[in-house]
């Protein structure tokens, strides 16, 4: 059966005026985001992964070219429309975490689902469930971002991204600052949630969490220079492991 | 090194800055120039004074028997505090002002009241006391000059006639077409017309009893008081019709509506303030929290605490003083056009130039007031140690509590997030509550004088007056009440007659009709007017200075005759400066005198303004000449044609606009400060899908608690208390105990309107944030 995309780009475009100077980040692309995917984007640096995902999320509007989200072309929406589509249709983890400092744990997850107008009970069990799942225990609950450590916090992170039930998690090199304990525990959440059937699109310069994503996407210069499917995630499989590794020398990276 | 790091401070905080130095400059601008009106008027009249030799003490009288005349001025020439004197007679004509073809008008919009009696005086006699001082002469030829005051041209006509302007009026029954050949200054004898020596002798008729104004120079040294009080016996002995008059009450004719202006000036300076000083505790705190690292970094590579502290604290110094030296200019750039419109309340030219004393006021209040403040705010630098702050920053939120949790808190997400907020910022609630308490208490005083004397002025006419009413007339007629009750639209009349008297040799005011309890509107303070013969109501003024309570039993001479009297009541008025009593008809009569009833006040019905001018009509019908003046307060105070309404209705729209000024101010520069200082919430926010106008709504609401607060807090201490600042603005005049109008209205108004308007301009102010998009948040 043919995979369902969510998110398809049309001659994308992505320049920035630096000092008088146009500089094309992402140029004319196109490509197809699929459903249940966890698909990562890698590349060099520089090479415009981040200014892609945040494009395809209406985080960062086009310059040019369109971009189909959820069947709706959201290029020409504001940034309110754009704010409005983001509460149902996107989630994010960032590298920073980015969790609001004055509210508890609980708090910033219910934030984001009170956006959508849920049930406030109903919200709340979820939300103590899906923490609980990502290893987030009660005791936690009424901390602040502060008080936790850099996986717990991604780990909330997490869960304000997936308590939604988005489209898309947008995850930004989510354990660029986490050390390899607590990186391996984001990833081990993030393929958890996926293979629940969350799609997931993960930028990522690192090639241990790359590994986690069925669905690689390899950008130079602003395009796709290649792509490689990788399978479903398995634990310790060498060859899926060796098949990335010979994918991304190919790319040269 | 100083220099680059303040240098570096106002680059980085220039936005900021701009609105602080805009804070500054308004209130060092209404401090400055309250000071300098306050300074310059006053010592505007004590060079007058010196200038034009005016006398200290001015004795009106009007009496046709000689014998009498030289016999009391032989009293005075005995007085050793009388160093020199001089009699200036001058002759009270009715005079009507006509338009060109000789009907009575209202022309060059003089007002209604200008039908009366005037003095009148020949041009070129006079001597050395008090000699007009004449400005603005008209050069060209002239056939019938006629010289005014810059006072009566101004209270007479609103400053319509210039030098050359021609003036018809009817003088004693003629009429005349004169020439206004100049205006003339003069302290004590400002309500004279100067006319060609022939043409007054034309004008008089044998009837009219000549004043004359006895202009007496004392010794020096001399207390005026005690004179003033010896004279004015003698006359009150002797029973010559005469009235006298100290410098101090002539000083307070010219400068007390200035002075009252000053302070109300002065009092706004001092709130703005007070913001200035609490805005500079804010921004220097906050800049510290978001530069901590950049603290620690400065430590580090070898600056001091001091001389980073100095950095600091100089940017807001210089600015105060740069924003003082801004307000100079502006105040001197306003007083050319705002000088002659201070001549209505002030009633004489002031010859401003720079005023060093009023500047350095100024600066040693704000800017030092700000470095005291800055020297304050700045000291957690001393202490800290540039590893913490490299590595830790400072911890300026300890997050202990979860106020409000979304899950078991009940209402819209905005507004709990606002509530979130909130509870959040204490220190910038603090500010706020500062801030608003001080705007609160002017929006409150100016709800207060514009309802009392801009919008009801009657509230201010009972405050100043022991009764009040619709509309006063004098008429040629003994008793003309009764006829005057018959007339249509009027409610009630009274008359009214006035004597001196003393009271331990104090020269008190004793006002005297029928029956005191049936005045509909007598400003009885404490106790009941007076019912018997031996019963009065004496003046707060008397009975604070004097110690005089009711049931007290006090001695009024008048004449050579005294009786004891009983006080029944305290009553509020300016007349004679609070310094008068009360009595019936049938009570005077222990003082052997005889009241005359023609002067008559009268109520209309429903104090209309537009019944009144008819009732007047009316009178002048049924009285003619005989009518000799009047005065519709009823329709004056309705048209606003009252200088004291006419200031304080500035007054109080100043205060509008200056305390709306300080808002958006302070706000603007408090809410730049939260959406910097918030810039990765409101982003994180924005990403999570939260709307700009959501956002702006959030910080909205969440200001709102400390907004109410202050607001309601000043609105409550300004209400309650406008009556003492009253009080005390009208204290010279002798007003003891202020009591308009202080309604919880007034609160509720100035709580809803000023809340509103706040909720208005944060909302208004709060545009940034859509400016802030989640993107920035990630890229930066």
């Amino acid at each position: 059966m043919p995979k369902k995309s969510i998110i398809r780009t049309e001659k994308l475009c992505k320049s920035f005026s630096s000092g008088g100077v146009m500089q094309h980040v992402i140029k004319n692309l196109d490509t197809e985001i699929y459903e249940g995917d966890f698909t990562v984007i890698m590349g060099s640096s520089g090479a415009g992964k981040s200014t892609l995902l945040y494009a395809l999320s209406g985080m960062d509007k086009a310059s040019l070219g369109s971009v189909i989200f959820s069947d709706r072309n959201i290029t020409g929406f504001t940034s309110d429309q754009l704010a409005i589509f983001r509460r149902k249709h996107c989630g994010f983890v960032f590298q920073q975490v980015y969790l609001m400092d004055s509210m508890s744990v609980l708090d910033n997850v219910l934030t984001a689902g009170l956006l959508t107008g849920q049930n406030k009970k109903q919200l709340a069990a979820n939300a103590k469930d899906l923490l609980k799942q990502v290893g987030i225990e009660p005791r936690l609950w009424n901390k602040f971002p502060n008080q936790l450590s850099g996986g717990e916090a991604q780990r909330v992170g997490i869960v304000r991204a997936i308590i939604n039930s988005p489209d898309m998690v947008f995850a930004d090199e989510p354990t660029g600052a986490l050390n390899s304990s607590s990186s391996d525990q984001v990833l081990n959440v993030l393929t958890d949630v996926n293979n629940k059937g969350q799609s997931i699109l993960m930028v990522t310069h690192d090639m241990k969490s790359a590994r986690r994503g069925n669905r690689i996407i390899y950008l130079k210069d602003g395009t796709i220079s290649g792509e490689c499917d990788l399978g479903p995630y398995v634990s310790g499989d060498r060859a899926r492991h060796d098949k990335l590794r010979s994918f991304l020398t190919e790319m040269g990276w | 090194m100083l220099g680059k790091l303040i240098k570096a401070n106002f680059r980085k905080d220039m936005s900021h800055m701009i609105s602080f130095l805009l804070i500054v400059i308004l209130s060092s601008f209404l401090m400055q120039l309250g000071l300098m009106l306050v300074i310059g008027y006053n010592g505007q009249f004590e060079r007058k004074v010196k200038e034009l030799n005016s006398p200290e003490l001015v004795v009106f009288m009007a009496t046709d028997d000689e014998s009498e005349e030289s016999a009391v001025m032989d009293y005075i020439t005995s007085l050793p505090e009388v160093d020199y004197y001089e009699i200036k007679p001058s002759v009270p004509l009715y005079t009507e002002v006509l338009t060109a073809d000789g009907e009575k008008t209202d022309s060059k919009d003089a007002p209604s009241n200008t039908t009366g009696s005037y003095y009148y005086a020949p041009y070129g006699e006079w001597g050395e006391i008090d000699k007009p001082q004449f400005v603005d002469l008209y050069d060209g030829p002239v056939d019938e000059p006629i010289y005014m005051s810059r006072i009566y041209n101004q209270e007479l006509f609103k400053g319509a006639y210039k030098a050359g302007d021609e003036i018809s009026l009817k003088v004693n029954g003629r009429e005349k077409t004169f020439t206004v050949a100049g205006f003339y200054e003069s302290v004590s004898t400002y309500n004279i017309f100067f006319i060609d020596p022939v043409t007054l002798s034309g004008l008089k008729t044998d009837d009219v009893v000549p004043v004359k104004q006895v202009l007496l120079k004392l010794t020096e040294g001399t207390d005026v008081t005690e004179t003033y009080n010896e004279i004015a016996n003698e006359f009150s002995v002797r029973d010559i019709p005469s009235q006298v008059i100290s410098i101090d009450e002539f000083k307070l004719l010219y400068t007390q509506m200035i002075n009252i202006v000053s302070v109300f000036l002065c009092a706004f300076a001092v709130i703005i303030t007070l913001v200035v000083l609490v805005v500079i505790y804010f921004r220097i705190t906050n800049s510290i929290e978001q530069n901590i690292t950049n603290i620690g970094a400065l430590k580090a590579l070898g600056y001091t605490a001091h001389q980073i502290r100095t950095a600091q604290i100089l940017e807001f110094v210089l600015t105060s003083l740069i924003g003082t030296l801004i307000s100079t200019g502006i105040v001197y750039m306003i007083l050319p056009p705002l000088e002659p419109a201070l001549r209505t309340v002030a009633y004489m030219k002031w010859d401003y130039s720079f005023d060093l004393t009023s500047l350095m006021v100024t600066l040693i209040v704000i800017a030092g007031s700000s470095f005291l403040v800055a020297l304050k705010s700045t000291s957690s630098i001393k202490k800290l140690d540039p590893v913490i702050a490299l590595r830790f920053g400072l911890k300026s939120h300890s997050f202990r509590r979860n106020s409000a949790p979304l899950e078991t808190t009940g209402g819209p997400l905005v507004w709990l997030m606002a509530l979130k907020s909130f509870f959040a910022s204490r220190k910038q609630n603090i500010l706020i509550l500062v801030v608003m308490a001080a705007i609160g208490v002017s929006l409150a005083v100016a709800v207060f004088v514009g309802y009392n004397i801009g919008y009801k002025p009657v509230n201010l006419q009972k405050l100043l007056s022991d009764s009040y009413a619709d509309i006063m007339v004098s008429i040629e007629d003994n008793d003309p009440v009764s006829e005057i009750m018959d007339l249509p639209y009027v409610e009630d009349a009274w008359w009214l007659d006035s004597f001196t008297g003393s009271y331990e040799g104090s020269t008190v005011q004793i006002d005297i009709t029928e029956d005191w309890s049936t005045v509909p509107g007598i400003s009885i303070l404490e106790g009941r007017a007076p019912g018997y013969d031996d019963e009065i109501v004496i003046g707060t003024k008397l009975a604070e200075n004097r110690g005089i309570m009711i049931g007290d039993m006090i001695l009024i001479e008048s004449g050579g005759h005294s009786y004891e009297y009983t006080v029944t009541g305290l009553s509020q008025g300016t007349d004679n400066y609070g310094l008068f009593v009360m009595m019936n008809e049938d009570g005077v009569s222990h003082l052997n005198k005889e009241c005359h009833k023609g002067r008559v006040y009268i109520m209309v019905e429903g104090s209309d303004p537009a019944i009144s001018p008819k009732v007047v009509e009316n009178i002048e019908n049924m009285y003619g000449d005989r009518l000799t003046t009047y005065l519709d307060y009823c329709k004056t105070f309705a048209d606003g044609n009252d200088p004291t309404i006419t200031l304080s209705r500035v007054i109080c729209i100043v205060l509008v606009i200056i305390s709306l000024a300080v808002i958006w101010l302070t706000m603007m520069l408090l809410i730049k400060t939260m959406i910097i200082k918030n810039q990765k919430q409101l982003g994180i926010k924005k990403a999570l899908g939260f709307t700009s106008s959501q956002l702006r709504t959030e910080l909205s609401i969440s200001m709102m608690p400390p907004i109410v607060a202050g607001i309601t807090a000043g609105a409550i201490v300004g209400v309650l208390n406008s009556n003492r600042f009253m009080t005390l603005l009208l204290g010279a005049f002798g007003v003891s105990r202020s009591n308009m109008a202080a309604d919880p209205w007034m609160i509720f108004t100035v709580i809803i309107g000023g809340s509103l308007l706040s909720y208005i301009m944060v909302y208004a102010l709060s545009r940034r944030i859509k400016d802030i998009s989640a993107y920035s948040l990630i890229t930066e």
